[in-house]
């Protein structure tokens, strides 16, 4: 296990989180979604990367924090996760990109089990910088579900 | 790639020669073939060992063993051996796989024990060709070309007489710019060993002066030292050595023959024999293969997909400039985009092109299946194939593989009948499977003949009934009949073969092409055998599509499914309950896409669009028609895949995307 990990912070519906850089492919501007229609309620449409029709996802839909409001700033993390051999990219909705920062792992805190009015169950951990606290995320943790229908 | 991996993907590309080479062989005895044969396990061994593949290295070391008896003469190669080898190339296979099959590899090489115990005999007997030594000196004028000679071919048809050595002297200009200037400066020493008698070789030089050309016997090995030899070139003695190695490696004969002097030169070949002009040699004898090889490079499909998504975006970034630049461009920049635009276009032709393969890659297996299912089923088959060279997308052919082998299997299986019913019939004993394929228009077209007995109507009749699929009183027509034979669950062989009949059938065959937007026709003479036809895109990439609108969002329909268009008032649409429209007569479900997306305000007027797949009809209501579109099809991640009423994506003009719609699935 390494012990120092970078770590993309951000904010989403004024929570702060964090996620291993190495599940970020980029972060881009929200440009041109295109709605997919009958699709789950966590998908907020589709957008196209280098040729690549990449689903976007809510992601605080996703991990029952409620909706996301799309605004002119709103940010879309390109995550690539990982399944056995496989790999999916899929979008995530934010607010806004906080820094980059390398964490030591083994400082992160233990994910509070009770539901902290979301889905505690995708966190890796909490970290805390200076007085905040982060939630860091874990990409598989999240998209467990959809990973499974992978095989 | 790490060079291990590297080495097994060589290693596999090799395997499927030699599977080729077996099979010509077994189609005829060939020294050519023997030669590839050995050399290709050769190859194998030669890295296996470097990359820890003991039993590879092994397995082929005995095979390789095996062969070069063969090629030497010593030994006959019979159809046991060739089952054997076939049966350890794919024991190779797995072995590079990293499967378990050591147990299976072994007794391999205990077969080839007892073949070997079983004594070397056949020489010189039927068939055994005796393979003759020539040294070939070739000075050419340095004006050949213009007489109208190409010299490049003459080299061409030496090879072809056997396997030879090429020592180019003089090369004082690079020899590959010799040929491609026209003008031979150099003069050349060929060691050949072949089959071919004297005269047959000096057929070769038929067009050239008597002054150019020498072509000798090589009787002793002494030639090389003696006066004769001499007049034509001064040879050192390392020189001399050198040919004479070169000579007896060639034409195995020669070390049989000739002076008991082996172990002097295997002494020096391991040396590697430290004097200059030797030295000098290992230089000239340059193999001219090199700069005949068409130049091929194996790229991973995924370097290649990222290529055509670089491309394809670029497209449709030029498009967008277009766009952005508006109606008040100066003739310059309008100039330039008209460039741009021409370019971009002809890039992406030529990226759609990289992924095109021939054909031939499913040759070997297709095969190798008749091979062991004809042996299997106790028939005989003579396959021909025709056009093999058409070219498809790389995705298309693997996909292709699995029905292909399911149509063949069936056709030895049920379609071509045994020699002895055969030769009551007045047929030839073994029965013909053709296979052609031939581009036309924007498809490619596969067919598939046999010359067996045909489809039995009567018994896809009477089985359709067993299977409750048809009415017993009713009549039908032969198309009817061969739609029932391609639905799920139906499959005539009275027993459960090994071959076909495991309970898929032709359904699963029209599934699978259908799958890579295909059809598949059947056409059948009763006694006279059948001719499967498969239509197929050229590529899975590029898409013709009808823009669609419904409610300002974008949506693509594959105008392959499109069979009419026409407008319609909301009210005449929505005036009952049920979703029905009159359609030539017929009465058609539709879907109304507003509906279906769960809107509830409609345009007074919508277009109505009859569907048309498969021979399964439908209709879907839309806002209006935008357009048509060529598009570039983009599957869905895995994400997304739920939506099935989509089958993918595709970037439109101005950068943004539409999903193309999959109609059948709407109603269900």
């Amino acid at each position: 296990m390494r012990t120092q990990m970078p770590c993309l912070l951000f904010s989403l519906n004024k929570e702060l989180f964090g996620i291993d850089v190495e599940n970020v492919l980029r972060v881009i501007n929200l440009e041109k979604l295109m709605k997919v229609p009958k699709s789950p309620d966590f998908i907020a449409g589709a957008l196209s990367l280098e040729g690549n029709v990449i689903p976007v996802v809510d992601l605080g839909k996703k991990i029952e924090l409620g909706a996301t409001t799309i605004d002119k700033r709103t940010k879309v993390i390109i995550l690539q996760v990982h399944h056995e051999d496989d790999s999916i990219d899929v979008g995530v909705l934010i607010d806004e990109v906080l820094d980059v920062v390398t964490i030591n792992e083994s400082k992160v805190l233990p994910p509070v089990l009770d539901k902290m009015g979301f889905n505690t169950q995708t966190l890796d951990g909490m970290y805390k910088i200076e007085e905040d606290f982060y939630m860091i995320l874990n990409a598989t943790k999240v998209f467990e579900k959809e990973l499974a229908t992978l095989v | 790639m790490d060079f291990q991996q590297e080495y097994i993907e060589e290693a596999k590309q090799v395997l499927k020669s030699l599977e080729h080479s077996l099979l010509e062989l077994e189609k005829s005895p060939d020294p050519d073939q023997v030669n590839n044969v050995y050399r290709y396990l050769h190859t194998i061994k030669g890295s296996a060992g470097m990359f820890g593949y003991d039993h590879v290295e092994r397995l082929s070391h005995e095979l390789e063993d095996l062969f070069s008896d063969v090629r030497d003469g010593i030994r006959q190669q019979d159809d046991f051996m060739l089952d054997l080898t076939l049966h350890a190339v794919d024991i190779l296979r797995d072995l590079l796989d990293g499967k378990d099959v050591v147990r299976e590899s072994e007794k391999i090489i205990e077969s080839i024990a007892t073949i070997k115990g079983t004594a070397a005999s056949g020489k010189g007997g039927r068939g055994a060709e005796v393979v003759n030594g020539y040294v070939v000196i070739l000075r050419p004028d340095e004006n050949i070309y213009k007489r109208g000679i190409n010299f490049q071919g003459v080299l061409d048809d030496i090879q072809e007489l056997g396997v030879c050595e090429f020592m180019i002297h003089n090369e004082t200009v690079p020899f590959e710019r010799q040929l491609s200037e026209k003008r031979i400066t150099s003069w050349f020493e060929i060691i050949l060993a072949s089959t071919k008698s004297l005269d047959e070789v000096k057929e070769v030089f038929l067009f050239m002066k008597e002054a150019e050309y020498v072509v000798l016997a090589i009787t002793s090995i002494d030639l090389f030292s003696s006066a004769e030899y001499k007049a034509f070139i001064a040879l050192s003695p390392e020189m001399i050595d050198a040919r004479e190695r070169m000579a007896r490696q060639l034409i195995p004969t020669l070390s049989a023959l000739a002076e008991p002097s082996v172990v002097r030169d295997d002494a020096k070949t391991d040396d590697a024999v430290s004097v200059d002009d030797a030295d000098e040699e290992e230089q000239q004898t340059t193999t001219i293969k090199k700069s005949k090889r068409g130049g091929h490079v194996s790229v991973s499909t995924q370097k290649l997909d990222q290529l055509i998504n670089i491309v394809s975006e670029l497209v449709i970034f030029r498009s967008e400039i277009q766009h952005l630049m508006g109606n008040n461009q100066r003739p310059e920049i309008a100039e330039a985009i008209e460039k741009l635009e021409s370019l971009t276009l002809k890039l992406r032709d030529s990226a759609f092109n990289i992924r095109l393969v021939p054909l031939n890659i499913l040759n070997v297996k297709l095969q190798r299946l008749i091979r062991s299912v004809s042996k299997d089923l106790g028939k005989e088959i003579e396959f021909i194939t025709e056009g093999l060279d058409t070219e498809l997308d790389r995705s298309m052919i693997n996909a292709l593989e699995a029905p292909l082998m399911h149509i063949i299997r069936n056709a030895i299986d049920h379609g071509i009948e045994k020699p002895e019913e055969r030769e009551r019939r007045n047929k030839p004993r073994k029965g013909l499977l053709k296979f052609y394929s031939y581009n036309s228009g924007d498809h490619v077209f596969i067919q598939l003949q046999d010359d067996g007995n045909g489809i039995d109507f009567d018994k896809i009749k009477a089985k359709g009934i067993e299977k409750g699929l048809l009415n017993k009183g009713q009549q039908y027509s032969e198309k009817e009949l061969l739609n029932v034979m391609m639905s799920p669950g139906f499959s005539t062989a009275d027993k459960v073969t090994t071959v076909s009949g495991r309970g898929v059938g032709m359904d699963v065959v029209k599934k699978e092409i259908a799958a890579i937007r295909g059809d598949i026709e059947v056409s059948t003479e009763k006694g006279l055998g059948s001719i499967f036809t498969l239509r197929l895109p050229l590529t899975l990439t590029v898409l013709d599509t009808l823009v669609v609108n419904v409610n300002e969002s974008k949506y693509l329909i594959p105008i392959s499914e499109v069979e009419f268009c026409y407008q319609e008032t909301y009210t005449k649409l929505f005036a009952k309950k049920s979703r029905q429209v009159n359609y030539e007569g017929q009465l058609l479900p539709f879907v109304s896409l507003r509906e279906y997306f769960g809107d509830d305000s409609y345009p007074a007027e919508g277009t109505v669009i009859i569907i048309n797949k498969n021979d399964t009809r439908m209709a879907v209501v839309v806002d209006n028609i935008v357009g048509k579109l060529q598009t570039v099809y983009k599957p869905l991640n895995n994400i997304l895949q739920d939506v099935n009423c989509f089958s993918g994506a595709s970037i439109l003009g101005d950068g943004s995307m539409a999903l193309i719609l999959n109609a059948l699935k709407l109603n269900q």
